[in-house]
Parts: C-alpha cells; structure tokens; sequence
C-alpha cells in the first residue's frame, strides 16, 4: 500500500481550563489513504472534531492546549510546522467545511469576497477582480444558481443550505488533496442534506481528494465512507471497512449507536393499542396564525391547518425547518394567537377562553420544547423547577409538595434527591427529563412535544423515547410530537401529518403515510433520508428536490409545493388543493395528483 | 440601504433636539437664583431690577419666554449674553474652535489609542502584557480627570519643563506660520492626553473583550483554516465586529469628552467652551449656559446618528431591518 495522505499517531489533546486539565484526545491513530474517505464517528465530546482540529493547528496555543503525537500530512509533521507552514497547507492542501453555516461565515463580508479570499491568499499574484471570477465559478460549480447576481450579498441573505454550498465553494477552490467535512449537513433539511450530499460526493470524485467526514449520523457516513473510525471518550474504539462495521460491530459502543439509532429501513415494534373509547382530546380547526415581518409583509407560518388527537395516542408532526410546525405547536397552547380557526381541547374551545376558565384549560395542555440547555431556567433548582406549574395553579400544597415533586422525578427516571441541584449539574437528557417533569406536573391529559430529542446524542435519544413511550402507557397522555426526524416519528406515531409551508400536506396512519405515501413532498422526504446501510448505497432510487423552501412571506399561489414538485401542471398554480382523500389513494393527501409511487423509499416493511 | 434608513434616522434627530431645548430652558429658569440680581447687584433698587428684568424679557410668563426662545433658536438667534451684552452665538463662536481642538484631539487620540492597546492585550491573551494592560487601564480608569491633568502639570509641566503649564500659546510665540501650529500642539499636548486618558482606557478594555469573544467565533475559524494570515484573521476579520461596542459607545463619549473638557479647561487654562460655561453659571448668564447646553447636546445627537450610520456599516444585517 501506497504512504497515507494522512496519518495521526498516538495523538493527545489535552485543555488546561484554569485549574484542571481534560483530555479531549486520548491517543488517537487514523489513517486515510490517498482518495479514500474515513468516517470518523461519535457522539458529542467523543473527541472528533477536536481530533481534526488538533491535525490542522486550529486549536488555541499552549498554555491553553497541548497537542502531542504525530501527525503526518504527505510525509510533513503537522505538529511541527511553523505558522508560515500551516497557513500554507490550509485551504491548499487542506479544504475544511465546518457544521454550521449559520455562524462559520462572516456576517459582515460579502459571500462572494470570503470565497474570493480563500483563492487570493494562496495566490497573490492574482488580481480582486481575477480571484472574484474564479470564486464565481467555484460558486457555480457546487450549485449556486447565478452566483454573478449575487455579487454583492452578505450571508444573512442566503439559506443555510446555500451558506453551507459557500463553505464548500471555499474549501475546495484550491483543489486540495484533502478533504474534512465536520458535521457538513446536521444543520441542514433532509432535502438539503441530499443535496450538500452530492455536491460534496461529486466535488471529492472531481478533485480525486481524501476526505475526512465527522459526523454522529451514521447514515451519512454509510453513504459517503470506505471506511469509519468509531469515537469514544477520546479514543477510536473500533475501525473497520464501512459495510463490514454496519454488518459486524465489534465494539459495543459501536452496537449501540447502531442500534440507538431510529432507521427507516427497519421494521419498528407495533404501537400500543390504547384502549378504548379513545376519545378525541385535542382539535384543531382550520387553524391559522400570520404574523408581521417589518418591512417585509406578513410571514403565513400557520395558514388552515385541521388536525385530530385521540386520547393516549401519537400524532407526528414533521416537515423542514421554516414550515411552521413550532409555531403550530405554539399557537394550540395559545403561547402565539392565532389569526384566525379554532382550538378545541376536550370539546371546550381553548382560543375563545380568557382568565380562570383558560388557565384550567390550559393545565390540561403542556409543551416540552426543544433546547434543554435553554429551556430550564439555570438559576432554579430543579425541584422548584418542576414544583413551578404546582404553585402556579395555586395547588402545591394540595396535590402533595414535595412529595408530589419527588414523585414526578422519579417518574422520568431522575433521583428524587437531587432536587435541590442546579439545572447545570445534569447532562442533556437529564435536563429533558427534568422538562418532562415539569410538563406533567398538573397531570395533563396532552403533551406538546416541539422536537423534544433534536438536540441529545442518539443513545441519550434512545432513553428519552423510551421514557416517552412507557409514560404515554402508564399515563394514558396523547402526543402531539413535533420533529423534523422521519425515522423518529415513526418510531412513536400512531398518526402522522407533513406539513410544508404552513400546510398539512398529507395525513393518515403511520402505515399509510411511511409505506404508501402520494403526495410528492412526503416521496421526496423519505427518499432524501440517507439509510444507515452501505450496502445498498446507489441502489435507491432518490427524488432529488430542487431549490428550497419559498419564502412563507409570499407562498406560491394554488399548491404550496409545486415550485419545487417534478409533477407541477398548469393547474396547480390555480387551485389549491384540499386535504382529501382522492381517486386511488386511501388516506388525505393535498395534491391534485396523489399517486403511489414505486419510490425506493429508506422504508423497509413494518411489523 | 438604504437612503432609507438614512433619512429614517435623520428624522429622528428633530423631536430629540426640540426636547432637548425645552428641557434645558426649564432647567435654568426653574433653578433657584435670580438672574436680576447677579446682573443689578445685591442692592440695587426695585425700579432698576424692574426695568433690567424688562430689557431681557425676563418679565413675561415661562412658556412665552420659551416660545420667543425657541423661535429665535429656530432662526439661528441663541440671545443675548446678559453679562457681555453681545450675541450669544457670537461669544460661543470665539471659544468654539479651541474646545473643538480639545475634544476632537482627544476622541480621535483615545480611539486610535484605545483600539491599538486593545488589539495588543487581546492577542497576549492572559500573558503578561494582557495583564499589564489591564491593570493600567483600570486605574486610569477609575482616576479622575482633574487629578490627573493636576498630576500631568506638576510631573510633565513643572518638574520637567518638558510642556507649559497653561493656555493654548506662548505669549510671545508666532501668530501664524508652522511656528504657531506647533506653538499651539505643544500646549494642547497635556490637556489632550488628560482629557484622553479615561476614553482610552474605555475603549481599550472594550475592544480587548470584543476582539477575544469575535476570536472564539466559529467564522474566525473559518478563516484560519483558508490560511488566512494571524493578523489579517484579526484585523479584516475579527476588528470589524469587536468594534462594533466601541462603536456604540462613541456618541456617549462625545458626551464624556465635552463634559471632561470643562474639567479639563480649567485646571489647564485653555480657553474654550468650559472656561466660558463655568464662568456664565457663576454669573447667572443663563443665555451663555442654555447655548452651550444646547450646542453640547445636539453634537451628542448627532454622534449618535453618526455611531448608528457606522454601525450600519459594519454590520450589513442592521440595514436590512
């Protein structure tokens, strides 16, 4: 075999926080070999990204980090460069794209010049002007429609998937002979994913580059690696060739994030059948909720959306970013008011309620949202955190105290003696167990669940489902569970709705809308999921979405979706479509030509 | 932009100027003490105090003195100074170019300053000169004006000989000529820097902590690893945006600095503005005091609408608003 591009040997990363030291890399090899691409895997604070930072000098000086071991790029020690040589390599020899391309590009530079610059420090021969042209044409390459129109826009202008198109622009302007891609598209859509994707699977056969992928989604990595380094603590505990690691794990922690890990092409276990009658709980009718964007015109986040909930049962809620799940989600709890529809809670109507009569109502109804970190306040302890709706409602001492609060802790698995600590002491799930305390603190009969496990490490995700799951069938709850996660939702849903650009798009069972979708949107979503199964890489069939969301400002006349749907017509920019259930098709769907469709979805039988 | 959000911002600047005037003019004539009798003296008679308090208008009503006052600011016409017997506009103006020699001295001074000993300590993050830097900032922070222009003269001034003690020149020093530039540069030297050395300190210790939160961010990482070099990472990429604090803060130091330089005029001699300001109160010259206040406060106005036009600048997204 031919010398590695890349090498990394013995490598240890230690940072000195004042008065202590953590080892972030704790002896690390890897190895990638000229045009190959390693995977490297893990959850949050495995070491992965610091890894690939440490190989590149990007961490801060010593005293506040210390890097020891090797690492040889082309036969050059790394660790031992000077500045001059390691601004050199980078960009050059070394194209980076960071995770989130909200924030890794300069809010105050235009797009087109930080591309431009990225060519012109590498070659100060070149004019502005030359470097400019060129950055246009890496711009033009990895997709970005009319670049030369976009001369003079800064980043907040453009979609995150666009941002992230520009990151790659820069990273690959050089043609460096390595590639790393850390976290390129957790930021991102599913259908924006597919496409960063392929951009980036076609700009590595182009330049013929190696290429290093961090990322905890393994379905990313089945599609994209020859081979994946598993990260631990610090340490790769397993390494293998990328079909034999998903056929024959060797390490456990390898198994449990194969196993943690929600998959679309796995049969999931039946749902619980809730008994009867199952009453329905909550109702929403034609709901709609438009609010002012100054200077721009009303955004229609919510615009006439009907759904049912049944008493201890799932409805799922998914679509993409910027579809309006949340503020749905907000807007039946009647923490955003709506413009216009009703909310329905037990037959009562919520939106019409005021005073006492909605804060009864409301205890009946509660939300856990997304961002544990966020949404917990970090001055509280978590015993008052979760005795907080008790004492609102005026019923602390009544439903019990501290025996009611420590009951509640113990019910999602937390000890009830540690109450009395802060929000801070506990990890990610923790913390969202401590939400869920809180949510059934006045025993609701509904839980509003906005992308409650987005933010956790698939194991962590794995727990709280399960959690989730084991309450719904010791409580009797019903959920309205909101993610942008098919496979997730598929996981807990006995019903399932997409929504696209304050739609719903289509609606029915789990079975219905997972193995006989009809509307374009929901094909195209499932086809975009990449299958955690390198054997069957390239051997399904996608639906590649074109362009990206419209702006909720000025949604597309007739159809929502028919800007960016391979079937649009005539008419479907003049009628819109209603939520029916049309000739052929056996569930409701929004589209005037529902059809099943023999996509290769990631879907595998259920049951 | 965005001509309207320039226009928009200008706009604003009427209703705050109109406040400002009305504000001012109840403050003085609110304040106890009689300006008659500053002007007559203790013992004149009634009939005297009657006809002085006639000749200023100072017989009619509050609200109708201040409708004449505010229209005649309106045409440009601030009054007449009760003590000089001259136009108020004309006194300011004679003292006018020497405070705007100070303070704009000192602005420019303190910011050139300040950001560069910022960019120093944030790059020494923690190092000794970080350390170094802080320290002294801080003291001189917390010094006030007077004790340290005092401390400047009789160090710099006395002791040395190396600047004179007071006034903006030598007696005998050229009229005109380079000779008078430099006559009037090697005055203005230590009543600069005292007036200067509490803004540096600000805007040091402003741009240090915006330069070390902007070097954490992800796009700063971005930009090293395209081998951008350390020191255009930090200033075409990082200065840009760790300046916008100090930025923000630049119509409140012009505020600062008008106010310092009233301290300032005093313990050096200098004759501008303050020297006028402190004298007109002593003498209840409310014309002299209600001209300068408005002059000091519409130059706040509008450093704050130039801080907003810069900020807009430095950060595109505030245009799109």
């Amino acid at each position: 075999m031919s010398r590695p591009l890349l090498s990394v040997r013995g490598l240890v990363v230690e940072f000195r926080p004042r008065g202590g030291v953590v080892r972030a890399v704790d002896g690390v090899d890897l190895e990638v070999a000229t045009g190959e691409t390693l995977g490297v895997v893990g959850e949050s604070g495995s070491g992965k990204t610091v890894t690939m930072l440490a190989t590149l000098g990007l961490l801060p000086p010593p005293p506040y980090c210390t890097v020891t071991g090797e690492v040889l790029l082309s036969g050059r020690n790394v660790l031992a460069m000077s500045r001059r040589e390691l601004r050199d390599i980078r960009g050059r020899e070394v194209g980076m794209v960071f995770q989130d391309p909200m924030t890794s590009l300069h809010p105050s530079l235009r797009v087109v010049d930080q591309v431009a610059e990225a060519i012109l420090v590498h070659d100060r021969r070149l004019s502005r002007a030359q470097a400019r042209t060129r950055a246009l044409e890496q711009l033009e390459r990895v997709g970005v429609a009319h670049p030369a129109r976009r001369l003079r826009d800064y980043p907040h202008q453009w979609s995150g998937g666009m941002r992230q198109r520009a990151m790659l622009a820069m990273a690959i302007s050089n043609a460096p002979a390595l590639l790393v891609a850390d976290e390129p598209t957790t930021a991102l859509d599913v259908t924006i994913q597919a496409q960063i994707l392929d951009v980036l699977r076609t700009a590595r056969d182009e330049l013929g580059a190696s290429t290093v992928l961090i990322t905890h989604d393994l379905g990313v990595v089945a599609e994209l690696a020859d081979r994946v380094s598993v990260m631990q603590a610090g340490r790769v505990v397993e390494a293998a060739g990328v079909r034999q690691l998903f056929a024959a794990p060797e390490h456990r922690h390898t198994v449990t994030l194969l196993t943690a890990l929600p998959r679309l092409d796995r049969p999931v276990p039946a749902r619980p059948v809730a008994p009867l009658p199952r009453p329905e709980v909550l109702r929403t009718e034609d709901l709609v909720t438009h609010y002012p964007s100054p200077g721009r015109g009303v955004v229609h986040a919510v615009d006439g959306v009907s759904l049912t909930l049944a008493a201890g049962q799932t409805l799922g809620l998914v679509g993409e970013s910027g579809c309006g799940k949340s503020t749905l989600a907000r807007t039946v709890l009647r923490l955003v008011e709506p413009t216009s529809g009703r909310v329905l809670l037990r037959g009562e109507d919520l939106t019409a309620a005021t005073g006492r009569r909605l804060r009864r109502l409301r205890r009946s109804l509660s939300m856990v949202f997304q961002d544990p970190y966020a949404s917990l306040n970090p001055r509280m302890t978590i015993g008052e955190i979760v005795a907080q709706p008790l004492r609102i409602a005026g019923c602390y001492r009544s439903s019990g105290g501290q025996a009611r609060v420590a009951e509640l802790l113990d019910l999602v698995g937390l000890d009830p003696h540690t109450s009395g600590r802060l929000p801070a002491e506990f990890s990610g799930g923790q913390r969202q167990r401590i939400a869920i305390a809180r949510a059934l603190a006045l025993n609701p009969g509904v839980l509003v669940l906005d992308e409650p496990v987005s933010s956790l490490d698939v194991s962590i995700q794995a727990q709280v489902m399960t959690l989730l799951d084991r309450l719904q069938r010791e409580l009797g709850l019903a959920y309205l569970f909101i993610a942008h996660d098919l496979a997730l939702v598929r996981q807990i849903s006995d019903r399932v709705a997409v929504m696209y650009l304050g739609v719903i798009v289509e609606t029915g069972t789990r079975e219905q809308v997972y193995e006989r979708p009809v509307h374009p949107y929901t094909q195209s979503l499932l086809s975009a999921v990449p299958a955690p199964d390198p054997a069957r890489r390239g051997a399904r069939k996608r639906i590649p979405l074109t362009g990206e969301v419209p702006d909720p400002v000025a949604p597309p006349a007739g159809c929502r979706f028919r800007t960016r749907c391979w079937k649009a017509r005539d008419d479907c920019s003049q009628v819109v479509p209603e939520l029916v259930v049309r000739n052929g098709t056996d569930h409701p769907s929004a589209c005037l030509y529902p059809e099943r469709l023999d996509v290769q979805t990631a879907v595998g039988k259920l049951r | 932009m965005t001509r309207r959000y320039v226009l928009r911002r200008l706009a604003q600047v009427i209703p705050t100027t109109a406040a400002i005037l009305v504000l001012g003019f109840l403050l003085i004539h609110l304040a106890p003490g009689d300006p008659v009798l500053a002007l007559a003296g203790q013992n004149g008679d009634a009939e005297y105090y009657a006809f002085v308090r006639e000749k200023f208008g100072l017989d009619e009503s509050l609200p109708s003195q201040l409708a004449t006052y505010a229209g005649n600011v309106v045409r440009g016409d601030l009054g007449t100074s009760y003590v000089q017997g001259r136009p108020v506009s004309q006194v300011i103006g004679e003292r006018l170019p020497a405070t705007l020699l100070l303070t704009s001295t000192a602005l420019v001074v303190s910011t050139a300053v300040g950001i560069g000993v910022g960019v120093f300590a944030a790059t020494r993050r923690r190092r000794w000169p970080d350390v170094t830097v802080s320290l002294t900032t801080l003291t001189l922070y917390a010094a006030p004006v007077f004790l340290l222009g005092q401390l400047a003269i009789l160090l710099l001034a006395l002791r040395l000989g190396w600047f004179p003690v007071q006034g903006m020149t030598d007696a005998d020093g050229p009229a005109t000529g380079i000779g008078h530039v430099l006559d009037v540069a090697h005055h203005l030297a230590l009543p600069a820097l005292a007036l200067a050395s509490q803004e540096i300190a600000a805007v040091a210790r402003l741009s240090r902590i915006g330069l070390l939160d902007e070097l954490a961010r992800d796009h700063i990482r971005t930009a090293r690893a395209k081998g951008v070099s350390e020191r255009a990472v930090v200033l075409r990429h990082a200065l840009r945006r760790a300046l916008l604090p100090v930025v923000t803060v630049l119509g409140g130091r012009v505020g600062h600095l008008v106010a310092g330089a009233i301290v300032v005029e005093v313990v050096f001699g200098w004759p501008g503005l303050g020297r006028l300001l402190v004298t007109a109160m002593q003498n209840r010259d409310a014309p002299i005091v209600l001209g300068v206040f408005l002059l000091v406060a519409v130059t706040v106005v509008v450093a704050n609408l130039l801080t907003d036009l810069v900020y807009a600048f430095l950060d595109p997204r505030v245009r799109y608003r």
